[in-house]
């Protein structure tokens, strides 16, 4: 018996936890998962609050957050296909991905992954769902912290939202970025900064930059399917 | 009466101090299995198993209400570190104790001896490479940065196949660090004491110190923690709260209906003297059928006293009517022998056979009920007929009785003309039957379990909050000695997964994930190459691919340490795991059987047919399929048609023994067919009030015949007696009647599901009967007082 099991059933015992029937299903997500799909939802989350633009017809010409968030909370619905490629330091080679998307209002993302495999990530009220695996986002206060907070764009909260990011909006209505930069949380010490970008009414790119320096870049285009 | 006087008296005593004395040294016991079948099939025996001494006995579910989500999270905390501090539990956890984090702590660190893809083929060149490619892509998909910190240690993605075989199984949700219900309305916290769930006086001091602790961290909450409430259940809360329940019962009917008979016997008699010596038959039959069964089943439960509360009910019968009967003892006892006596024994006899059915029933709460009633007939019967008269009975005050035998014969000639009233309400009463054949009886065992409702309901619920599933569905597999039961186990594994796969089941728990066989074990150990193999196996595996073959190291690092590993055993699980492994483990003589739950798919019902024919289909031929609730209703389904079926015989054993002693069909006739229509009209009230009747709801309608036949015998017999005998005959079934009634309603108020039903049943049963024998067997007196 290895020193490492030996250690790991005397810290067991002396705690002495247990659980008859206890579904370890979600360890994976728990640990490993979370922090990471949160950029993913994130990104998609801020694709959306950003695809809202180009539904409005209200360019004000002093272009701020303000008028972002009334703008947002007026979408219901959309559509789009995306492709992602992530930079991870390990690898030699960046990766890719890509699929489409679909948001309902308030509160439902999904997105379908084709290629390189198929897999479906839905998000629906306190739900996060990948490929028949359920996870209640009530379970993980950061996780259901940052949901919340997209959802307080989506809705044009702007209150909700600074609680959990530091917001800030650059550039001109045809050339934006908006740049969600973690206060201190947990997220933070692995989210460097969420930037989304657009021209005029398209969002064409929402980049997550992680604090190890590994990123990925999701481009986002309209898609003509429903 | 003065023959043999003090032979019989000494006797008599004697016989009630041995039987106090066997009664001194009897086991008294509350256990939830007293109506569960005592020789049941393989499948029912390891569920007994697990419901009495299993790991699922010693677990106590704990939920906090109340207050506020912070209060609750906070007394959940201090609870678990008061109650780690006592020997009372195992373990204590409210899911903030890591225990997840030590799971996956265990698989990981066994990861390729435990995942069930460790094969030769998957550390060949091409396995390597399919295997790392494929968790390039779940890397690059959406949401894959979840693998990335593994992808160096595990790039064959082991973790990641046993984490999604785990997949889809309930668990409670944790909030403020604790777990909490889905509501998030109760605080949960899992228990599990050293004792058996059997063990009730262990439960109970287990139960009180939760308490005490509970209480303890309410009040270091000050103000924050005052609306909080503990609940609590578990299978040994619950025999606790049903010993009690059942202990209360039978000592609260007791008082009510030994009042209720006293002052009606006081009423009676007029006498405390006479009263006291009316009481002697019934108590020597308590003590005598305590003891018998006693000495018949080594234990005697206390829901066979909470019976005998209603014995009390039929056996003072029997000194009401030998003191009502008899009138002036001086000269009456010698003629009640004579006249009266043997209708009586008759209906002893009666009686006797249809409680004798009971004694052949394999619940062994019925047949101790049938031998308790049996020998405490015969006893109370035996104690008036040769005891009583030969006590100094010179207190007894002859009072008036003959009065009320006027009252009652006036009525009489009304009831009697009441008797198409009898026959058309038998006829109407087996027509209802008839046309709601389907549903008369219950088919839940449930429905027995001396478990008030709201117990089970809170159970259930703590339980589905907990993420302990009903136990639903389960395969059974079972090997002399654990290390079979676990190959036979992973066979059936794979087989599982394809009825995962196919959506014919939702999912399935398996102790092999945690301990596999040391066969299995041994194999994959001796699938993983040597370092050197596989860092050349390695080098080839990643052309092609984004990634250098340096990059795993730990991954050939952790190989070569898993390779040296001595297979896991059952011994060497650390605390956590073990508590899982055991809960699908059973141990039951010289086997071991491990215990698959499987999960219903999103439909709700998993098909038995498409599980047997994948098991058939690759020759797996000694695994059981259980469908637990099914099995044990199906069970007790069968029990409702044996008990049935007894009872019928018990019914039969009476005609047959009214016919040899009668020899007169007609006369037998008359003789039953009240108490049939008794039976019939009170099944079918049950039924029109929408009541499914039980085994114990039988078990009155039994007693109904058993009591009844008293009356339609004496009632048979009063055409022949004269005008005098008949009035005390008539007012002695009354008062016999009364006292019955007064013995059995109370039970239908108990509150104990067993005694109620048979209360229910048998007080308006009695009555009628009376009723319907009067009506039925008047016509007959009418007759004969013409002809004569």
């Amino acid at each position: 018996m290895s020193d490492e099991c030996r250690q790991l059933e005397l810290h067991a015992a002396i705690t002495a936890p247990g659980i008859s029937i206890l579904y370890p299903g979600s360890l994976l997500f728990r640990r490993r998962l979370y922090l990471p799909r949160r950029y993913a939802i994130g990104a998609v989350l801020a694709f959306f609050l950003a695809a809202s633009l180009m539904t409005q017809a209200v360019y004000a010409a002093d272009w701020n957050i303000t008028q972002l968030m009334h703008a947002l909370a007026q979408v219901k619905s959309g559509h789009a296909s995306f492709a992602e490629t992530k930079y991870i330091g390990f690898l030699d080679k960046p990766i890719q991905s890509s699929g489409n998307m679909r948001f309902v209002s308030p509160d439902m993302l999904e997105m379908h992954t084709i290629k390189p495999s198929d897999q479906v990530m839905l998000v629906q009220g306190d739900v996060l769902t990948i490929d028949k695996h359920a996870i209640q986002l009530e379970d993980h206060p950061e996780l259901l912290a940052f949901v919340d907070s997209i959802r307080g764009v989506l809705a044009g909260n702007t209150e909700l939202l600074e609680r959990y990011f530091t917001l800030s909006l650059k550039g001109e209505e045809n050339s934006w970025s908006l740049t969600l930069v973690p206060k201190q949380n947990d997220f933070a010490k692995l989210i460097k900064h969420i930037s989304v970008g657009g021209i005029g009414q398209m969002v064409r790119s929402i980049e997550i930059v992680k604090v190890n320096h590994d990123w990925s870049l999701i481009s986002i285009s309209n898609s003509s399917s429903p | 009466m003065r023959k043999f006087r003090w032979f019989i008296l000494g006797m008599w005593l004697a016989i009630l101090l041995g039987a106090i004395g066997i009664i001194i040294s009897t086991k008294f016991e509350s256990t939830l299995s007293e109506f569960l079948p005592k020789s049941p099939g393989v499948q029912q025996e390891i569920l007994n198993e697990q419901l009495r001494n299993g790991v699922l006995s010693r677990k106590i579910l704990v939920g906090i209400e109340g207050g506020d989500a912070v209060a609750r999270a906070r007394i959940s905390a201090q609870m678990v570190l008061d109650l780690g501090k006592t020997k009372q539990f195992e373990f204590v956890s409210n899911g903030n104790a890591g225990v997840s984090s030590k799971i996956y702590s265990y698989l990981y660190a066994h990861r390729y001896l435990l995942s069930a893809a460790t094969r030769p083929q998957l550390f060949s060149v091409k396995g390597l490479h399919d295997a790392i490619e494929r968790t390039l892509n779940v890397l690059a998909t959406p949401g894959g940065e979840s693998v990335e910190a593994l992808f160096p240690s595990d790039p064959t993605g082991a973790m990641i196949g046993m984490v999604k075989g785990m997949s889809g199984m309930p668990k409670p949700r944790v909030r403020d660090g604790v777990w909490v219900s889905p509501t998030g309305n109760t605080a949960l916290l899992l228990l599990q004491t050293r004792f058996s769930g059997s063990d009730s006086d262990a439960q109970q001091q287990a139960i009180v110190t939760i308490k005490k602790i509970f209480s303890l961290a309410q009040t270091k909450m000050g103000k924050s923690g005052k609306n909080t409430s503990l609940q609590l259940t578990g299978v040994g809360v619950i025999a606790v709260a049903a010993r009690n329940t059942i202990v209360h019962a039978a000592e609260w009917m007791s008082l009510i209906s030994g009042t209720l008979i006293v002052m009606l016997l006081l009423f009676v008699y007029r006498s405390v003297a006479v009263l006291a010596f009316g009481l002697i038959p019934v108590i020597s039959g308590v003590i005598v059928g305590i003891a018998a069964v006693s000495l018949g089943f080594g234990r005697v439960y206390d829901i066979t006293l909470g019976f005998g509360t209603a014995l009390i009910g039929e056996a003072v019968d029997y000194s009401i009517y030998f003191f009502v009967q008899a009138g002036r003892v001086a000269t009456g006892a010698e003629l009640w022998v004579k006249t009266y006596w043997p209708i009586i024994r008759l209906g002893v006899f009666t009686s006797v056979i249809g409680f004798a059915s009971l004694l052949f029933s394999n619940l062994p709460g019925l047949s101790q009920l049938g031998l308790y009633a049996i020998t405490g007939l015969l006893t109370a019967a035996g104690v008036t007929r040769f005891v009583l008269p030969r006590l100094p009975l010179r207190h007894f005050k002859e009072y008036d009785l003959v009065r009320l035998g006027d009252i009652r014969l006036d009525v009489m000639p009304m009831l009697s003309s009441a008797r198409w009233v009898v026959i058309s309400l038998a006829v109407i009463a087996s027509g209802i039957l008839v046309v709601h054949r389907d549903h008369i009886w219950n088919h839940e065992l449930s429905a027995l379990s001396p478990v008030p409702k709201a117990d089970q309901l809170l159970y259930a619920k703590l339980r589905k909050d907990m993420g302990i599933p009903d136990a639903g569905h389960l395969l059974v597999v079972s090997g002399p000695t654990l290390n079979r039961a676990l190959e036979k186990a992973s066979k059936i594994d794979p087989l599982l997964e394809q009825l995962q796969a196919s959506g014919i089941i939702g999912g399935f728990q398996t102790p092999t994930r945690f301990l596999p066989s040391v066969g299995s074990q041994v194999e994959r150990r001796s699938a993983l190459p040597p370092e050197n193999i596989l860092n050349a196996r390695l080098g080839e595996a990643v052309r092609g691919l984004p990634v250098s073959a340096s990059l795993f190291s730990p991954f050939v690092r952790e190989l070569e340490r898993e390779r040296r590993l001595t297979p896991l055993t059952y011994a060497d699980l650390p605390a956590s795991i073990r508590q899982i492994v055991d809960s699908m483990l059973v141990h039951h003589g010289q086997e071991w059987s491990v215990l698959l739950p499987v999960i219903a798919p999103p439909s709700g019902r998993v098909d038995p047919k498409a599980v047997q024919a994948i098991m058939a289909q690759h020759h797996v031929d000694d695994v059981m399929f259980v469908d637990v609730s099914g099995a044990t209703n199906t069970l007790y389904y069968g029990y409702i048609r044996n008990g049935l079926k007894l009872s019928l015989a018990g019914v039969l054993g009476i005609i047959v023994l009214l016919l040899v002693v009668f020899r007169s069909v007609t006369r037998v006739i008359r003789i039953m067919l009240p108490l049939i229509a008794a039976v019939l009209s009170v099944a079918a009230g049950f039924v029109v009030m929408g009541v499914e009747l039980n085994i114990m709801n039988l078990i009155g309608l039994m007693l109904i015949v058993a009591v009844g036949s008293n009356y339609a015998l004496f009632f048979d017999r009063s055409g022949q007696m004269n005008e005098e005998s008949s009035s005390r005959t008539l007012v002695s079934l009354v008062i016999a009647n009364l006292a019955t009634v007064s013995g059995f309603a109370p039970l239908a108020f108990s509150g104990v599901p067993v005694l109620q039903a048979i209360g229910a049943t048998v007080a308006p049963g009695v009555i009628l009967a009376l009723l319907f024998s009067a009506s039925l067997v008047e016509r007959r007196k009418v007759i004969v007082q013409q002809t004569l």
